[in-house]
């Protein structure tokens, strides 16, 4: 197809310059035949020398990957559409193992699962170059996870702490509000100076657009990357896209600096790898998943790692000192009817360092995120927890799981005691207290006041419909009147007992104004 | 040769191969295989293959009679295998391997040279001494010509293809611009 319009790189200079650094020496590579072809999957004739996941190009500037290498033929996957490609045709080796574009300039862009820009903002110019499949650092290059990543939700930084460089997953039915989370945990990076990944495997191109409409609105695309591997792409894409996403996300990691990915959702990841593993013929196991469907993803979340200053300074050759370098991942997965022992919701369970549980009932009643207390762990979290919500936050977890317990054992009772009612109604408000608006993440500090009006039993007093209003306008006064405070516990993330007095007078004077 | 029925053939030509090599029978063992192969190949024949009618026992007669002349015991015993297990089509495949196989225990590699315009002998010789000498192993040279490469020469051994022609220069360059 010819373009009427010229590109950027078509200046005559720069074309005559190209011819001029032209190479003429002879081409020497190594070539097959396409003997079959279907539904994506290429099956090709000679090719004696390819690697395992090499690149090999077809006719028109079509890019495969070598997936299976059996004795008499290779099978390939072709990168995009495969509809010009015919029985008999050459296909050459590159040598190469498939690679996308890294780098700042991707930044605020919205990619395909080979790194090529579809925002229609032009082309994206980058220096540097990354191999899609990478080993995970070692044991050695490895720092334990003692920073936070604070995700803005009260529920998800008090109850289930996430730090930089954890895997932790987001699992539950369909519209239980997955995405929501993940889209929250991107906005309030913002001037965190995180890098955030975006990774949407087999959705709707609508709901895509729908999460770059909503990050632009509140400044988020500046410090994101967007790749897509709409349902409408191959599925190899589709499979490859998480690796694309990651290596993208390693690049900042190596950098020594803090990179956030999401990959929504690894359910549609592993339809397409199922897909192109029983195109490829590779036998089938569980739910027709072929043999290494565990390997897909542990490979793919052990990059997700915080290295230490040594292994910083050894990837960038010494240009940055001191500084360690994490990406976490917040990979998500789809159940069906709440069924978490699925065969790749329980790997990834098992993969992962914890999970956020959400539920489609918790979401229907109003409790939103509909995380799910009792069910939801982080499993080292707990030592990247800022010290100020973890003293004030320390037992909401726990209080809020026996309230479940309890109040689906107190309906069967008529006559409960003091205590129990008690404690049933310090559940209902913090409850209440966990719900939150989307797209309105809090601060360290917010949080604090919250927590800390709710632990010391403020809110005890106040009729349960009234908790939302109550909260906001604690926020609001708090905002207005100690912004200086509120800067110093961002900041430095400590609690104190002259912090704990200047809460008791900001809850206290606030609640005098506060018309029941 | 196509991937299925190449490895179909390969333990055909393997068995043919070793046992010509250790009685020292492998120019008409090759020959046999060769006569085998155009039969397989001819228009007629393949009429004969697809024909449920026609049992694998008439072919094998049919076979026997025609390659009478190259025929011995065991090259006889070869065709009944061929014939008990169907595998007439793959006749011409078990022939190439065989040459292959051949080829590799005489270190001769063969090679094709392609070009937009029929070459010297002189000049020929040349380039197989120059990718001999490479290789360090003989080779045997067949001659394409191929008025699209525009000019230049390709070189082609197995899987590998050394293009030094125009039209492939020409498309890098299109592609770099």
């Amino acid at each position: 197809m010819q373009h009427t319009q010229l590109s950027p790189s078509e200046i005559s200079e720069l074309i005559k310059q190209r011819i001029q650094k032209f190479d003429i020496k002879p081409e020497i590579r190594t070539e097959g035949t396409i003997v079959s072809l279907k539904d994506g999957i290429v099956r090709i004739h000679g090719l004696a020398e390819v690697m395992q996941g090499e690149m090999v190009e077809f006719a028109d500037n079509t890019y495969g990957m070598a997936l299976n290498l059996e004795r008499d033929s290779v099978g390939a996957v072709v990168l995009g559409r495969a509809d010009h490609l015919a029985e008999g045709q050459t296909v050459k080796c590159t040598g190469r193992i498939l690679q996308v574009p890294v780098g700042e300039s991707l930044l605020g862009r919205v990619v395909d699962a080979l790194g090529n820009a579809i925002d229609g903002k032009g082309p994206i110019e980058t220096e540097h170059f990354s191999p899609v499949e990478k080993v995970a650092p070692g044991v050695i290059s490895r720092q334990p996870v003692s920073q936070p990543l604070q995700t803005g939700l009260k529920a998800i930084d008090s109850m289930v702490p996430i730090g930089r460089g954890q895997r932790e997953l987001i699992i539950g039915d369909r519209q239980t509000g997955k995405t929501a989370v993940a889209i929250d945990a991107i906005i309030n990076q913002r001037g965190t100076g995180v890098k955030c990944i975006y990774v949407a495997i087999g959705q709707k191109a609508s709901s895509v657009a729908a999460v770059v409409r909503k990050l632009e609105e509140h400044g988020a695309m500046a410090h994101t990357i967007i790749v897509v591997a709409s349902a409408a792409e191959a599925a190899a894409l589709q499979f490859i896209a998480p690796y694309s996403g990651c290596a993208m996300g390693e690049y900042f990691r190596d950098k020594g600096e803090d990179a956030l990915i999401i990959y929504d959702d690894l359910t549609k990841q592993a339809w397409a790898y199922r897909q192109v593993s029983l195109l490829l013929r590779r036998p089938p196991g569980r739910e027709a998943y072929p043999g290494d469907i565990f390997y897909l993803h542990s490979r793919l979340l052990e990059r997700a790692a915080r290295v230490n200053a040594e292994y910083v300074e050894k990837i960038t050759h010494g240009k940055v000192k001191g500084k360690t370098g994490s990406l976490t991942a917040l990979p998500i997965i789809e159940t069906q009817a709440g069924d978490v022992s699925a065969f790749v919701s329980t790997n990834v369970i098992s993969i992962t360092d914890g999970q956020i549980f959400l539920e489609t009932d918790l979401f229907n009643s109003g409790i939103r995120p509909a995380i799910n207390a009792g069910l939801s762990v982080s499993r080292v979290g707990g030592a990247a927890q800022t010290k100020i919500i973890k003293k004030l936050a320390g037992g909401i977890r726990l209080a809020l799981a026996q309230y479940r317990e309890l109040a689906a054992f107190s309906q069967f009772l008529s006559d409960l005691d003091d205590a129990t009612r008690k404690q049933l109604e310090r559940g209902q408000r913090i409850t209440e207290i966990m719900k939150q608006k989307q797209y309105a993440p809090l601060s360290v500090a917010e949080m604090a006041l919250v927590m800390f009006a709710a632990e010391k039993g403020f809110l005890d007093d106040l009729p349960l419909n009234r908790i939302a209003e109550f909260e906001n306008g604690l926020r609001t006064s708090m905002r207005a009147n100690h912004q200086d405070l509120i800067d110093k516990i961002n900041q430095s993330g400590d609690y104190n007992d002259d912090i704990a007095a200047v809460f008791k007078k900001i809850v206290e004077t606030f609640k005098n104004t506060f018309v029941v | 040769m196509t991937g299925q029925t190449e490895t179909i053939a390969r333990p055909y030509a393997l068995a043919a191969f070793e046992y010509a090599l250790a009685h020292n029978e492998l120019p008409v063992w090759e020959k046999m295989l060769q006569a085998a192969a155009t039969m397989a190949t001819d228009k007629q024949m393949q009429i004969l293959f697809s024909n449920i009618s026609v049992t694998s026992q008439k072919l094998l007669e049919l076979f026997l009679e025609i390659l009478a002349p190259l025929l011995d015991e065991p090259r006889k015993n070869f065709l009944k295998l061929i014939a008990e297990h169907k595998r007439f089509n793959v006749l011409p495949d078990i022939f190439l391997k065989f040459k292959i196989y051949k080829e590799e225990q005489e270190k001769i590699i063969p090679i094709e040279i392609i070009s937009a315009v029929a070459l010297e002998g002189n000049f020929l010789k040349k380039i197989a001494d120059a990718i001999s000498l490479r290789v360090k192993q003989k080779v045997t040279t067949q001659c394409t010509v191929d008025p699209q490469l525009l000019g230049g020469v390709m070189v082609r051994m197995g899987d590998k293809v050394i293009d030094g022609s125009i039209r492939g220069k020409l498309n890098r360059l299109l592609e770099s611009i």
